[in-house]
């Protein structure tokens, strides 16, 4: 199965241009901090929006708050454009961490404080801990106030929406700056494809390894496809900082140092896949791993190298084992670079998780979100507690209750108020429009909103709940329901409970241990049983 | 008549130890208790008994007729008004099945108390305190004993306040279910619990307050969040928080800086798993032991030497004390397995239990990192899960171990907090920082 039979230059003694990215090559989470420089920092850096955004908000004398969570770029980007800033009067804190004492946000306040008195706007980069101690510390000072606002509104979802920043503070979360999705995600890789030090490894003759990497991964094919995988996992709920792509980019290109003599495993495919403990992302990546993912005829041509895998291939197809069989590794070696360089490799993921591809269609915004969707909702969040299949199961959410005092669960639960399956909506959430033009977002959930009750009770369904709500709507029995789950359906009810006033003249009871689903009438003062209904 | 004599010998023993008597009881007891010992009154609930407790065949005695049966309960209460006359008897048997789910919903605590039977008591899984009887028979009067340490402090009174505004509340959805089968008329309860045990002195109740001042504070804290989030189950999360009090009373008898080993990996570190349960073991030793140790302490004042030889000379006697210690943390969620007939036991935080605790622990809106968290489980409530810094130390200072804060305490740490963000209770927003808040997701 080995390719062009290069080898890849060990980093050690190599100083040439491409020594920065076989450092990140070589480098686990933590590592990549120490081993850069500013000038790498510099080289590393991606021009986007942000920074013309950031440069118009303090010209427009707002001040700027930027969070996130690590590596996710806040301090590098405030020191980025730290001179511009200043230039027209900012105050700049790129690290919130290193100014405060300790536990103590007192400097940061005081410094927020004099830029206020001297007209000048404050910029912040902050941690989400050291920004909560920050908002925590002064809860009456209007701009901190409002930045609690702003980060408990991070998006906006339908037409609500609270304009306008009081106290002239726009806070940017970068964490919702995905850097798998949108176009940062090429960027990146066009950064790194169009470096000089990368050139100049490409005209080595040692570097077959880097050239080859370098050719697939600058084909619009293999781009469009690994973008599909980065949106997928985007869907998924998976998230990546800049940091972890840049090391994951670099080990397409260049492999991992110890790998030693290139083979199979340094083909760019197989370095996407490769876990390393030290490497969140690496995990992420097993969810969508087309190698995953069974096709019975593609796998079996692919297994037989049938004619139509011998041609389709964008480039030079990859080169065969020698061997009559294929193992596993190499088996699923080559089903990677089918989907990736394959005319029709696309259909790999043809079988994929049906529950997947639909929500990803979902937050994606390629399917619609109507009411049979809502009703599907509905139905299968009344399945988590009412198993019993009725008619109108699907037209009203029923706020299930179940009593008891000690540890074991339920033997029924009752409900005595719904919610009508019309008062909700799916909506896919958007930046607010205070952050309108800074990046690209990408969600990774939708929400169930209670449209028409007091503070607009919305379920946040990500993928997880999501497919546990489809398996509840196939029969997934309560009692393997994840806890995580259960616990957020709960807090649902618990939610448009507080919102509902009902007339508590119908209860509704299924007892779990028969299963027998039952509606009582009561009278209007609840003093007598007017009516059993059995819904079998 | 001798049994007799010996059972108020044991009775005065534990009234002169413990407080109250210790029985085999579930929090549905609990609540009983104390929600009488509070209201001062109960219902009788006599139709919500018959109706809640199915019997098929009677079971008439010389002077009683059995009405607990379906084909006699139902005219009577089409008579009453109670049902209407298009519920046939077919309905009405499901409806009975129906009623018995939702009340008799914390295992077998409810039974048929009126003539022609009277064994076992009632309790019912109570929503609101329409649902309180006086047929009790198992709470040993646990909850006008803890009423009273409450009421004897100023920090125990606050919170009496705070739970009192919580009873106010909206009832949940449960409460309408039963409501035509309520009385509507309260009677005045007259709570006999200084009559058997004997009075608790003030200095004595003011010495217990101050030693449960702060889990007193913490369910106080409970109950103020409980009233802000006007959730269902705020009489439940009420009472699991209230029985949490109990077993860390009972622990504190014992010795005076109990701890209990969470282990959050669910047996899959064999070392947790046996120190979890070497704790649980030490603190139930010691709760029983505390009996022996209170009679060396006591010199005869409170404590009458006959009483206290009838006392230890009766197994059945101090099996009680194991029994209502292991019964009570399993019932409320701390202790693991639930079977009566598993001989080891360890300790494992129910969801719901943690979430009392978190609430317990948290104020509105505070934040507090997983270490602070931790070091408020251990001060407070006495559980330790390994998060903070100091947990190996007071691990080994108590004889546990050997634990290995790498290879044990640390992986328990995690999975503790790994429960907390599936509960919503913790979220890890940046630098390896774990925050737990109540709606934490929301909060940060």
């Amino acid at each position: 199965m080995s390719e062009g039979g290069g080898s890849t230059a060990k980093a050690e003694g190599v100083r040439d241009g491409s020594q920065l990215w076989r450092t990140l090559a070589a480098a686990g989470r933590e590592a990549i901090a120490e081993a850069l420089t500013e000038e790498d920092f510099d080289r590393l850096h991606i021009e986007s929006g942000i920074e013309r955004f950031l440069g118009e908000q303090v010209r427009a004398g707002r001040n700027v708050v930027v969070t996130g969570n690590a590596g996710d770029g806040k301090t590098h980007l405030l020191r980025r454009v730290k001179h511009d800033l200043e230039s027209v009067g900012a105050v700049v804190v790129e690290d919130a961490t290193a100014e405060m004492r300790g536990d103590d946000p007192g400097p940061i306040l005081k410094k927020w404080r004099e830029a206020i008195e001297g007209g000048r706007p404050f910029c912040l980069a902050a941690n989400e801990y050291p920004l909560y101690q920050l908002r925590m510390a002064d809860v009456s000072a209007p701009h901190l106030v409002e930045v609690g606002r702003q980060c408990q509104d991070r998006l906006a979802y339908g037409d609500d929406e609270t304009t306008g920043c009081a106290g002239n503070v726009v806070v940017i979360d970068l964490s919702l700056r995905n850097p798998l999705g949108g176009e940062f995600f090429d960027s990146m890789l066009d950064r790194l494809l169009d470096d000089e030090g990368v050139k100049t490894a490409l005209a080595s003759p040692r570097e077959a390894v880097v050239r080859r990497n370098v050719e697939r991964l600058a084909h619009p094919q293999v781009r469009a496809r690994l973008r599909a995988l980065a949106e997928r996992m985007v869907a998924l709920g998976h998230r990546a900082t800049v940091r972890e792509l840049w090391i994951l980019f670099a080990r397409m290109v260049f492999g991992t140092e110890e790998h030693g003599e290139y083979q199979r495993m340094d083909w760019y495919s197989e370095a996407l896949f490769e876990r390393d403990d030290r490497f969140d992302l690496t995990e992420a990546l097993q969810a969508v791993d087309p190698a995953g993912c069974s096709h019975p005829v593609w796998d079996a041509a692919l297994d037989a190298r049938a004619p139509e895998v011998r041609e389709g291939w964008v480039l030079q197809a990859p080169v065969p084992t020698p061997h009559p069989m294929l193992d596993w590794e190499n088996f699923a070696a080559l089903k990677r670079r089918f989907y990736f360089e394959h005319e029709k490799g696309e259909e790999v993921f043809d079988l994929a998780d049906a529950d997947a591809k639909e929500f990803e269609d979902l937050v994606q915004g390629r399917k619609g979100s109507g009411r049979m969707l809502v009703a599907n909702l509905v139905d299968a969040i009344n399945a988590a507690y009412c198993p019993r299949h009725f008619d109108s199961r699907d037209q009203h959410l029923y706020l299930w209750n179940g009593h008891r005092f000690h540890e074991q669960p339920s033997r029924s639960f009752v409900a005595t108020e719904r919610v009508a399956t019309d008062d909700f909506v799916t909506e896919v959430p958007r930046l607010p429009a205070r952050l309108e033009r800074c990046f690209d977002y990408r969600s990774d959930h939708i929400a169930l909103t209670a449209r028409r009750l007091s503070g607009t009770p919305r379920l946040r369904i990500d993928f997880p709940l999501w497919r546990t709500l489809c398996r509840l709507a196939r029969g997934l029995p309560r009692k393997l329901i994840p806890e995580r789950d259960i616990h957020r359906l709960d807090a649902f009810l618990q939610k448009l409970s507080a919102g509902t006033v009902g007339e508590r003249d119908s209860v509704w009871s299924i007892h779990l241990e028969n299963l027998e689903l039952i509606q009582v009438n009561l009278s209007a003062d609840r003093s007598r049983f007017e009516r059993v209904r059995s819904y079998g | 008549m001798a049994r007799a004599r010996d059972t108020d010998a044991v009775r005065r023993v534990h009234g002169a130890i413990l407080g109250y008597q210790p029985f085999r009881m579930k929090p549905v007891h609990f609540a009983t208790s104390f929600l009488l010992a509070l209201t001062g009154r109960y219902y009788r609930l006599e139709s919500l008994n018959k109706a809640s407790v199915p019997k098929t065949a009677p079971k008439d005695g010389p002077r009683v007729r059995d009405e607990y049966p379906a084909d006699r309960l139902h005219p009577l209460l089409v008579e009453r008004g109670i049902l209407d006359q298009s519920v046939d008897l077919e309905a009405f048997r499901t409806l009975r099945a129906h009623l018995n789910a939702a009340y008799n919903n914390d295992g077998s605590a409810l039974s048929a108390v009126y003539p022609p039977y009277s064994t076992f008591g009632a309790d019912y899984s109570a929503p609101s305190t329409r649902y309180i009887s006086h047929r009790s028979k198992n709470h040993g009067y646990s909850g006008s004993f803890v009423l009273s340490v409450l009421e004897a402090t100023a920090a125990g009174r606050e919170t009496l306040e705070g739970i009192r505004r919580l009873l106010e509340l909206p009832p949940p959805p449960l409460a309408a279910f039963g409501e035509p089968l309520l009385d509507d008329v309260a009677e005045e309860w007259c709570d006999k619990h200084d009559e058997l045990y004997g009075e608790i002195k003030p200095e004595r109740l003011a010495r217990i307050g101050s030693g449960m001042e702060d889990c007193t504070i913490a369910v106080g804290r409970l109950a103020a969040n409980l009233e802000r989030l006007q959730s269902n189950y705020s009489m439940r999360y009420m009472v699991i928080g209230l029985c949490c009090w109990l077993f860390a009373y009972m622990m504190r008898q014992g010795s005076d800086s109990p701890l209990l080993l969470v282990d959050a990996l669910q047996g899959s570190n064999p070392r947790i798993r046996a120190q979890s349960r070497a704790t649980y073991t030490r603190a139930l030793d010691l709760f029983s032991f505390s009996y022996d140790r209170a009679f060396e302490d006591d010199n005869g004042s409170a404590i009458q030497e006959d009483d206290w030889t009838v006392f230890a000379s009766s197994a059945e006697a101090r099996q009680v004390l194991d029994e209502h210690f292991r019964d009570l943390g399993v019932r409320i969620g701390i202790v693991q397995p639930r079977s009566a007939v598993a001989k080891h036991k360890h300790v494992e935080l129910q969801a719901d239990t943690l979430r009392v605790l978190a609430y317990s622990l948290l104020e509105k809106d505070q934040v507090m990192t997983l270490p602070e968290f931790a070091a408020q489980l251990r001060t407070t409530w006495s559980v330790v899960v390994g998060a903070h810094a100091a947990d190996g130390d007071n691990l080994r200072a108590n004889r546990f171990g050997p634990l290995d804060q790498d290879e044990d305490l640390l992986p328990n740490a995690t999975a503790f907090q790994a429960l907390l963000v599936r509960l919503g209770l913790a979220v890890e927003p940046s630098d390896g920082l774990t925050l737990v808040a109540i709606d934490a997701e929301e909060l940060i």
